[in-house]
């Protein structure tokens, strides 16, 4: 599979009246053509940080500090901003979990689609109301209610508009930002399965962002997860349910009470988060981490590749491993 | 079997709001009846506007309930202006957002201490009554927190607070309405841990309610599942999850991202949520795939199922 | 004691809220200390009329022949007194209607409002030239009086407003919860949670009631034994000052409340700037 997108040791930080803030740190990840990749975490790892700074999205005082991000072979934080202009919708579109809030209320759906239509192709023209019309039946809403108003529509639909903008140019490059965490399961439950559908049959790429851990791995193919601003595992979705390697996934998942299988008391994390302005010297998660040998509280863990996707953890490198199995075979004996 | 501490029958709540021209009615919860015994869970679970928070507002008579009668030990809230006057020593109630629920200008030990001294429940030295409810709510070095303000600790500290707040008032009964909905994970679960181990080393009984059925699974003894101000299954907890009854929790559980479970059996459904239904049907019926004539002309009654459930439809009766 | 002055100092945020405060410490000094500053005593005439500024004389003297650098020290005090005492007075009474109707509701908040509304309509000018001229007069005190007493209402409708917005909070529901009496959640939880706004109120009603004083005077209508801002640049109007070029006459007083005003709203906006910056919000 080729890559769409490509992100490498992507920094981006923010000057906070008590320091520098280093709100996503080298980080490192891509997407293949047609891949729907989930980016996890909780809140204040930086996977909407990250989101943004692919998407250009990212407000004053935070700004790109390194790093770069290829879409399709082209290097995107060199471009201009005009140049990025042209790029949005056409090759990128964002779905942000506002947006369905964001609708222009005193302008009909209608308006809004085709005015987006219009302002990245021009050249549709008459043809604009029938794209609109297509767009509402490729997210099941009714034709009629391109002539509704956003207040007439419910979450669920008005998110449903959003989708079809950032679909309406046919980009190859979808990020979707908790598209659906402020609506119920049922109606998430929808629009999730409309995107997976949408998305096997125009095969564009999506970048899934949420704190669901249960429904990204319910929808994603591959998934990183982040913690305080650093990827600390890549990894296809089967291998984070059989076997997730870093403590941390570990711990997230053991957070979810789940709906099958039996009821077991779950530990969660303890701790808090580290303060992204002064981070730990060592692994960022070695304070909250039941399994921290000596490196972690020193040495920053490399993000690794190898035969199960990435991990920045001691516990999988060389010397970790061969510690591993020191300690089994001394149990053994 | 224990006397249950709470009693509810029949609670109804009808919002009306008036216009210039026109009253509007809105019949937020009706029909809800249930109990509660001490040292027991129950979680009631609905989406957003099914009257889940609206029934904890009327328990906690922040608001007064239209019709229908609320007790505890046996003591019924109407007309009862005594035990009114000292329910918050009775029943208390987490909130959702810790955020905003701590006012941001006193401090920890002030916003602890307080509700002690208001109901006289603190002789003498107030700080050290504060400091062992911060100690049971594991906020430790207890004396480091007692003089911080709010706006000094994360979220879960913060519903630690909250949740020592309410364990000095000693209530029998205590109401949590989405209590780690605004709490990353890993730290709900903790929240949702000390929840359950206070309720079992007080004898507490708790009311959950959530919008996630995991949580409700996690938590509860009995679940009661809410939809359009009614209460459409109630069970036991694992035995409904497990066999649920009523389209609508089949169709809540279908829907719940769980990527542990064997997949699903398809469940098509129609999403005409927020239509207005009239009262003389079953309120789910818009919605329902397995929806008959009767649906449509007869609203439908709460029904004994032979697996234990209490279940609200008509394929049931 | 340093320690002290030094929270104090801290208290007024930002170049604006400190550099407002040296104002206001200036005009304090002066109003308290004023009458052992002042070269001559007060009402004192003697002198030549219409001397421009010369040594003995630092702001010249007006037509009845009054040094009017004295006249302008004893003034500081009436209009110091009187934009303190009636701001006081304005404050009080709009924050509590404000708290009380925006907390209570219901009718509570429908007649106090219809109240304001009232009064509202009646242009405030005139009602308090009205009443100036009818009420027995009590010299300043009934000045101090009539401002403090028709000069709360828009601050009563923003306090109302700021508190029902406060009244959705988490935490006055949690106050309800825990069963505190209606009086201590008014006081006690929401009162602190909307000083800024009250400060921000304080420092423009202030400035008003200084005004306000300056324009009853100006008209004729303050305690014509005392003197004040107002009254002197009243008296320097009626004796046609411009027309003698006596600028020494009119620039004083005019400067006076200018500065004053000026250094209640620097520090008013030091306190609104610091409040939007802790709140993360540009509302209100």
């Amino acid at each position: 599979m080729s890559d769409l997108l490509q992100v490498r040791h992507l920094s981006i930080e923010y000057a906070s009246p008590r320091g520098i803030v280093k709100a996503v740190d080298d980080v490192t990840f891509s997407i293949g053509k047609g891949e729907i990749f989930g980016l996890a975490g909780e809140s204040g790892c930086g996977k909407s940080t990250t989101a943004f700074g692919i998407s250009r999205l990212l407000r004053h005082p935070a700004q790109i500090s390194g790093g770069s991000v290829v879409l399709d072979g082209q290097e995107l934080t060199t471009l201009s901003n005009d140049e990025f202009d042209k790029l949005r919708w056409s090759k990128i579109s964002i779905v942000l979990q506002s947006a369905m809030n964001n609708l222009n209320p005193v302008l009909k759906i209608s308006n809004q689609l085709i005015d987006a239509i219009l302002a990245h192709d021009p050249s549709m023209g008459k043809e604009a109301r029938q794209r609109a019309e297509q767009l509402m039946k490729l997210v099941d809403l009714p034709v009629d209610r391109l002539d509704s108003y956003p207040h007439e529509l419910s979450g669920g639909m008005r998110q449903r508009v959003v989708i079809a903008m950032a679909l309406a140019l046919r980009p190859s490059l979808v990020i979707m930002d908790e598209p659906t965490t402020a609506l119920d399961v049922v109606v998430q439950n929808g629009i999730i399965r409309k995107i997976v559908e949408l998305q096997k049959e125009f095969g564009f790429s999506i970048l899934f962002i949420t704190h669901d851990l249960p429904l990204m791995l319910e929808m994603c193919g591959r998934i990183g997860i982040m913690y305080a601003g650093k990827l600390v595992e890549v990894a296809s979705r089967e291998q984070i349910l059989q076997k997730p390697r870093h403590p941390y996934t570990q711990g997230l998942l053991n957070s979810f009470p789940s709906l099958s299988g039996p009821k077991q008391r779950l530990s969660g994390i303890p701790g808090h988060t580290p303060d992204l302005i002064r981070p730990p010297a060592g692994c960022r998660f070695c304070p909250r981490c039941s399994q921290a040998i000596q490196e972690c509280q020193t040495l920053p863990p490399p993000l690794v590749e190898d035969a199960g996707g990435q991990i920045a953890c001691h516990l999988y490198s060389e010397e970790g491993i061969a510690r591993e199995q020191a300690s089994a075979a001394c149990e053994r004996s | 079997m224990s006397k249950p501490l709470l009693h509810v029958n029949d609670l109804e709540k009808v919002f009306s709001s008036r216009t210039m021209f026109r009253k509007k009615q809105v019949r937020a919860v009706r029909d809800v009846s249930f109990t509660l015994e001490a040292g027991k869970v129950l979680a009631i679970v609905g989406e957003s506007g099914s009257g889940k928070s609206t029934i904890a507002r009327m328990l906690t008579n922040l608001i007064p309930a239209t019709s229908g009668d609320i007790a505890y030990n046996g003591q019924s809230l109407r007309d009862n202006r005594q035990l009114r006057k000292k329910l918050p020593t009775f029943v208390q109630m987490i909130f959702q957002d810790p955020f905003a629920a701590l006012n941001p200008h006193h401090t920890i030990g002030y916003i602890i201490g307080r509700p002690l001294q208001v109901h006289r429940m603190v002789q003498g030295n107030t700080r050290s009554r504060v400091l062992a409810l911060l100690r049971k709510v594991g906020l430790t070095p207890e004396e480091d927190f007692i003089d911080k303000y709010p706006y000094q600790l994360s979220g879960g500290q913060k519903q630690r607070v909250i949740i020592a707040k309410v364990l000095g008032l000693e209530p029998k009964v205590i109401i949590a309405d989405e209590p780690t909905s605004m709490l990353d994970v890993s730290i709900g679960i903790d929240i949702m841990n000390l929840l359950l181990d206070l309720k079992e080393k007080e004898n507490l009984a708790l009311l959950m309610i959530t919008h996630n059925l995991g949580s409700a699974r996690y938590m509860a003894d009995h679940i009661a599942v809410m939809y359009a101000g009614q209460v459409m299954e109630y069970g036991p907890a694992e035995e409904l999850i497990q066999n649920p009854q009523h389209p609508y929790t089949k169709l809540l559980l279908y829907s719940s991202p769980d990527p542990w479970r064997e997949q699903a059996d398809h469940f098509d459904l129609s999403d005409a949520q927020g239509q207005a239904v009239s009262e003389s049907c079953c309120s789910f019926q818009p919605r329902c795939p397995f929806a008959t004539d009767i649906c449509k002309t007869k609203p439908a009654a709460a029904v004994q199922t032979d697996s234990g459930h209490q279940v609200r439809c008509h394929l049931y009766a | 004691m340093k320690k002290m002055l030094k929270a104090c100092w801290n208290a007024f945020p930002g170049v604006k809220g400190k550099l407002g405060l040296v104002i206001l410490l200036f005009f304090t000094v002066i109003a308290l200390f004023g009458t052992w500053v002042a070269p001559y005593p007060k009402n004192f005439i003697g002198f030549d009329s219409w001397l421009p500024p010369s040594v003995s004389h630092w702001l010249g003297t007006d037509s009845y022949g009054q040094d009017v650098l004295s006249q302008m020290i004893y003034g500081t005090r009436t209009s110091f007194w009187v934009g303190i005492l009636a701001g006081l007075i304005t404050t009080v009474i709009g924050v509590t209607v404000g708290i009380v109707a925006g907390f209570k509701g219901g009718w509570i908040e429908e007649s106090l409002m219809r109240i304001v509304d009232l009064f509202l309509i009646i242009p405030t000018l005139a009602l308090m030239i009205i009443l100036a001229s009818f009420l027995p007069s009590m010299g300043t005190m009934s000045t101090i009086l009539i401002i403090g007493s028709l000069s709360w209402l828009y601050m009563g409708r923003s306090i109302r407003s700021q508190t029902m917005s406060e009244r959705q909070s988490g935490y006055v529901e949690a106050a309800r919860m825990v069963g505190m009496k209606d009086w201590e959640i008014m006081f006690k939880e929401i009162l602190p949670n909307i000083t800024p706004v009250i400060l921000a109120n304080l420092v423009l009603v202030t400035t008003q009631a200084v005004l306000a004083e300056a324009g009853l005077s100006f008209l004729g209508l303050g305690d014509p034994t005392n003197v004040s801002w107002g009254t002197i640049l009243a008296l320097a109007n009626a004796n046609n000052a411009v027309l003698f070029h006596a600028w020494w006459w009119i620039l004083p007083p005019g400067l006076a409340i200018a500065f004053f005003c000026f250094g209640f709203i620097l520090i008013g906006n030091g306190i609104l700037e610091k409040y939007r910056a802790n709140r993360g919000n540009a509302a209100l």
